[in-house]
This record gives structure tokens, C-alpha cells and sequence, in this order.
């Protein structure tokens, strides 16, 4: 992408002029700063390639945690008008319903910090981790999968893996509507029959991290966060179901692409209209891979809930672990968005992008109708996290939306170059943060140099005035896939 | 002329591209070298024979469809590919026999998980002295 075809528009968006095939322009979240990273790699034709998908709404999106994908950039927002549009499952991506979820605790930091080592290493083994890790709860039936296909976050709760009360707190309650198990295929079935309850691997965590600061102390309070306390993020996604079903689909849309004549710059771009039997049975598997991810964060939870119970010897009470949000950022929902002044009905493509939603929205439960929906944007395992979230502005300008992380920067063979040499887990362990890893590479590749300062994408947003910060968090111990 | 294999910069996932002097070499080496990318293949043993046979439209899905079904031997049998012989190829089709054995915690350290090889950047040509193919895998 030509760095001068690029317009400044404000401190903090950029846009790409609409042009050749181009139905809409593309708009960039970013500062000068980031936008200097930006242009490194081909993240920018991506967003331009995305500005030709039939039926786009306004423009296409990026935020500033945007990075080179493939189809669609890592950090990218599309809008598709859900009479003309079409719906492309690379715009979700392979690990469909990949997310965050946070979740707070009595702990304070004092008590935490001596015993982390025994906490991380609790959960490491406590959580299935890595690749091809199963075996956390019985390997489920076919029947069994349907069932989580169709139930989501339910399954688990019902399954003994929380509480009724969860379901308050994550996006759409952990369930959507509408998913269609019969047109998943056998290999995704087998896929996602052992893996429930896993991590994974890549960039897939669980990290205990400490409150460190408040920026907002009255929506911390509502979030039950105090500063000097200890919280937990989880980062995984719909493990093996998830990727065979965007597989099979990428097939199908493919063929769809060419029966319906659309044209597309990437293969990857595969994409069917929203309306068409292979649109409509798309989103049927997408939505239950996104029940499978719900219920996999909810397992999660319930298993790192019992290793801190048992290494801390303490009463569930006085943990006080409850889910703060769970959020995810590799999907396409059907929602209402007010454009330019006119109502349209979308389906919001986010991929490497959350959900940001403002107070007032009918989506969100009645304890954050007044403060707006939490966006949890986790950082690179040693620096920060943060707390957000969503406002009215971003309803407005990012049909919702907002970052879902720092975004690399570097690659993994060049990650893996700069770690020549240097003991990163002494490194880590100097800065106060306990790692443990299953992947021999993970730690090298997902070292804090690979990815943007995650400080200085949240503030973008932040200043921008699509989300609002809440808290940032520091890590204490990681456990990676 | 040997096959080789060269790393791309791909900032959120691994790309690869495969020299080689004939097709059937280009697949083997690009067999190869998605394995290496998951598995110490020294630690892997020819213990076990399988046949794979697949069939596409054209010259760069095959070549997507090779790969694909090579980690699907992993994803789905957690069947580790170390060796691969007797390839047979034309445009449209492949076939060959595959040697490994399965994956045993204990022996072999996997280095990092591949989702899936995607069509972006995909492709396989011919520069007029060897074949080139090119593929990005999701991390």
C-alpha cells in the first residue's frame, strides 16, 4: 500500500481512499507512531482488499492492533448489510470464538507473589495444554458435542463447571441462537470431541496477574476490581472443531465465490451471500463452534477455580473468583447498527477486533447497563493488560468495536532471531513473572519484543473515545500453550 | 539442484517457500518441511505405513489439499508423518506413501501447533529452472 495514497483525518484515523474496485474506504485506528509499524507489512492491501467484498457497510475497519493476516488483517472490522452482503469465513478465522475472558478474585498480590510458582504449576497441569492436549473431562460422545454445540456456556454450567450466575457475564450469555450442528462435518466432530477443557497452544494462555492501576474507580468498583488484588485472563478458542469447521467452509465458499459470481483479490476472502444456503449454513457452524469456545473459557474456569481452592486451601467464598466478562474476537454476529443515520441490520465481521458496546445497549446484562460492555485487552506475557470499556461513540463510528490485543509486529522467525542468545524465562523471572510453556518454540515466538506496545494501542482507542479505560494489570505467573 | 526451504516474514504466521527441480520433489519437500515445522523429525520413527491419495481442481488447491491432509494425519490420528515415498502426481492428482508413528508424549517434543494451511499467497510455479511452492500456515 502506497504510504502517500494515505489521508490523516485525525490525531488518531486514517483513511484509505476508496478507490478501483473498492466499494468503501477503509479507516485505521492508529497513531502516527503505530501507523510508521503499520506500513511494515501488507496489513493496509488487506484492509483494501476487504473494501471490495459486496454489500460493506460505510468502511472497512482496523483497529490499531491491526496486523498482516490472511484474507482479512489480524485487527480488522467489517459490516455486511445482511439483504446484499456476504459473509466470509476468513473474515472470522480458523480458531472461530477465540477470547478472553476475566475473572477476579479475593487475593491480594502479598499473599499471591510467594506462592506463585506452586499456583502456575497447579494449573499447568491442573488445565490440558499444548498441542494436541486432551483429557480434562471425559472424552465427550457424539451426542454430547452436539449438546455443547447447541448449549454453549449451559453445557458446562449444567455439567458441574460453574455457576447459573456466569452466564450473566458473557457476550450474548454464552450461547448463540441459531447454531446448526448437522452441517458440521465428522472430522470436526472428532476434532472437538477430545479437546473440550484445553488450552491449546500458540499464543492460548492463562495468566495470573496483579491489579495494578485504577483509571476509573467507579466502573472498577461495579466490576468488583480493587487495585492490590489478583485477577485471571484465559485466552483460548474453539481449539480443533473450531479450525476444521472454518476449513470445510473456506471449501465451500470458495465454490459459492464462483457459482455466484463475486469477485474476490484473495482466495482466502472466500465468501457466500449472507441470504444463500451456503451463507446460512456457514453461520450455523460458526455459531456452534462459537458454543463450543464458550463452553471450553467456562471448563477452563471451573478447573483453574479448583487448583487455586486446593493449592490455597481456601473456601470458595474466600477466593470470591467470579467472571467479569468474556469476551470474543474471531467472529460474525447479525446485530443493529445506526450508520450515518439510517438503521441498518449487519453481520459485523471481527476478526482480531471485540465487541465494544456502550451503556444503554439491550445486550448487556443490567449490572453493566450503566457503565457499558467490559473489553478485556490482554497484552504480550511480560508487560501489561488492560481493562476497558465499550462507549457510545464506538455504537456511532466502529459499528461497535474495538482492539482485541497489542498485535505483533514482529515474525516468528524474526521473534525467534532476537531470542538467540537469551534465557527468556530468567529474563521474565527477573521482571517478577513465573512462565511455564508446553510448545518447545512458544516462548521465543510469543516473546514480549514480537508484539506493539500494548499501552499505546489501548490509548488510541482510549483517546479516540471508543473505549474507556478501567484497569491495567501486570502479570505475576503464565501458563502457554 | 536440491530442494530447499525458505522462511517468510509473515508477521502473525508461518510461510513457507519450496524449491525444488520436479513437482513430485516440490510436494515431498514441502511435506517435509510442514512436519519439521511442528516435530523434531528425528525424533519421529518410519514405524507405521499409510497410503494418501487426493485429488483437486488444479495445480495450487493439490498442493494446499497435500499439505492439509498431511497435518490432518496429526490433527485427527495424532499420527506423526516422517517419511514420504513413492510419489505419484499429475495436475489433478497425488498419490504416495507416508511413514511415521505415533505421537508418544514422552518422545516426541512438538514445537508449536499449525491450524491450518490457508489460500493466501498460495500457489506453486515454474520459473523456467525449477518449481516454487509457496503456502502460509495459521499459527
Amino acid at each position: 500500500m502506497n504510504a502517500e495514497s494515505i489521508i490523516q483525518k485525525s490525531e488518531y484515523l486514517w483513511e484509505i481512499p476508496q478507490a478501483g474496485p473498492m466499494r468503501v474506504p477503509g479507516f485505521i485506528y492508529a497513531t502516527e507512531n503505530l501507523m510508521q509499524q503499520i506500513h511494515q507489512d501488507e496489513s493496509l492491501k488487506q484492509v483494501a482488499n476487504v473494501a471490495q467484498l459486496p454489500g460493506i457497510v460505510g468502511y472497512a475497519l482496523a483497529m490499531p492492533d491491526i496486523h498482516w493476516g490472511y484474507g482479512f488483517p489480524i485487527g480488522g472490522v467489517a459490516a455486511m448489510d445482511v439483504t446484499n452482503g456476504v459473509i466470509s469465513p476468513g473474515g472470522v478465522g480458523y480458531d472461530i470464538n477465540c477470547g478472553v475472558r476475566l475473572l477476579r478474585t479475593n487475593l491480594t498480590v502479598d499473599s499471591v507473589r510467594p506462592k506463585i510458582k506452586d499456583l502456575v504449576t497447579g494449573i499447568f497441569h491442573n488445565v490440558p495444554t499444548g498441542v494436541g492436549s486432551h483429557g480434562a473431562i471425559k472424552k465427550l460422545d457424539r451426542k454430547d458435542v452436539q449438546q455443547v454445540l447447541l448449549k454453549g456456556a449451559r453445557w458446562a454450567i449444567e455439567n458441574g463447571f460453574g455457576s447459573s450466575d456466569d452466564l450473566n457475564f458473557i457476550e450474548n450469555s454464552g450461547i448463540l441462537e441459531e447454531a446448526n450442528p448437522e452441517v458440521i462435518s465428522e472430522r470436526a466432530y472428532q476434532r472437538g470431541a477430545p479437546q473440550l477443557g484445553t488450552l491449546g497452544s500458540g499464543n492460548h494462555f492463562i495468566e495470573i496477574s496483579e491489579v495494578r492501576d485504577i483509571f476509573d474507580e467507579d466502573i472498577a468498583a461495579q466490576l468488583g476490581i480493587q487495585k492490590g488484588n489478583v485477577v485471571v485472563f484465559i485466552h483460548t478458542g474453539s481449539r480443533g472443531l473450531g479450525y476444521q469447521i472454518c476449513d470445510d467452509f473456506i471449501k465451500v465458499t470458495l465454490q459459492a465465490t464462483a457459482k455466484y459470481g463475486i469477485k474476490i483479490p484473495d482466495r482466502q476472502l472466500a465468501c457466500a451471500p449472507i441470504q444463500s444456503r451456503e451463507g446460512q449454513d456457514y453461520l450455523g457452524a460458526m455459531r456452534a463452534a462459537a458454543n463450543f469456545a464458550f463452553a471450553n473459557r467456562q471448563v477452563i474456569s471451573a478447573l483453574i477455580e479448583s487448583s487455586l481452592l486446593k493449592i490455597l486451601n481456601l473456601s470458595p467464598n474466600n477466593l470470591g473468583m467470579r467472571l467479569v466478562w468474556d469476551i470474543a474476537h474471531n467472529i460474525a454476529k447479525i446485530e443493529t447498527h445506526e450508520f450515518q443515520g439510517k438503521e441498518y441490520n449487519v453481520c459485523v465481521h471481527r476478526k482480531g477486533a471485540t465487541r465494544a458496546f456502550g451503556p444503554g445497549s439491550p445486550d448487556l446484562p443490567p449490572q453493566y447497563q450503566s457503565i457499558g460492555q467490559p473489553v478485556l485487552v490482554p497484552g504480550d506475557m511480560g508487560t501489561e493488560s488492560y481493562l476497558c470499556v465499550g462507549t457510545r461513540r464506538a455504537m456511532q463510528v466502529t459499528f461497535g468495536s474495538s482492539c482485541h490485543g497489542a498485535g505483533r509486529v514482529l515474525s516468528r522467525t524474526q521473534a525467534k532471531k532476537r531470542s538467540q542468545g537469551r534465557n527468556l524465562y530468567q529474563e521474565l523471572a527477573k521482571a517478577g513473572i513465573f512462565v511455564m510453556a508446553e510448545g518447545r518454540s512458544t516462548i521465543a515466538e510469543e516473546m514480549p519484543d514480537a508484539y506493539k506496545n500494548v499501552t499505546d494501542v489501548v490509548n488510541t482507542m482510549h483517546l479516540a473515545g471508543i473505549i474507556k479505560k478501567v484497569a491495567r494489570f501486570t502479570p505475576l505467573g503464565v501458563v502457554k500453550g | 539442484m536440491k530442494s530447499y526451504v525458505r522462511l517468510l516474514n509473515h508477521t502473525s504466521d508461518l510461510g513457507l517457500k519450496v524449491y525444488a527441480e520436479s513437482l513430485p520433489e516440490l510436494f515431498t519437500a514441502a511435506g517435509r518441511a510442514l512436519m519439521k515445522l511442528m516435530v523434531d523429525l528425528d525424533s519421529v520413527k518410519p514405524f507405521e505405513q499409510k497410503k494418501l491419495e487426493v485429488q483437486a481442481g488444479e495445480i495450487d488447491l493439490l498442493f494446499r489439499e497435500w499439505l492439509s491432509e498431511l497435518l490432518a494425519f496429526f490433527q485427527n490420528e495424532e499420527f506423526l508423518v516422517t517419511r514420504i515415498a513413492k510419489v505419484r502426481l499429475n495436475d489433478s492428482q497425488i498419490s504416495a506413501l507416508i511413514y511415521g508413528e505415533k505421537f508418544a508424549k514422552n518422545r516426541h517434543k512438538i514445537r508449536r501447533e499449525l491450524k491450518s494451511i490457508t489460500y493466501h499467497q498460495l500457489g506453486v510455479k515454474f520459473d523456467g529452472k525449477r518449481y516454487i511452492g509457496t503456502f502460509i500456515i495459521d499459527v
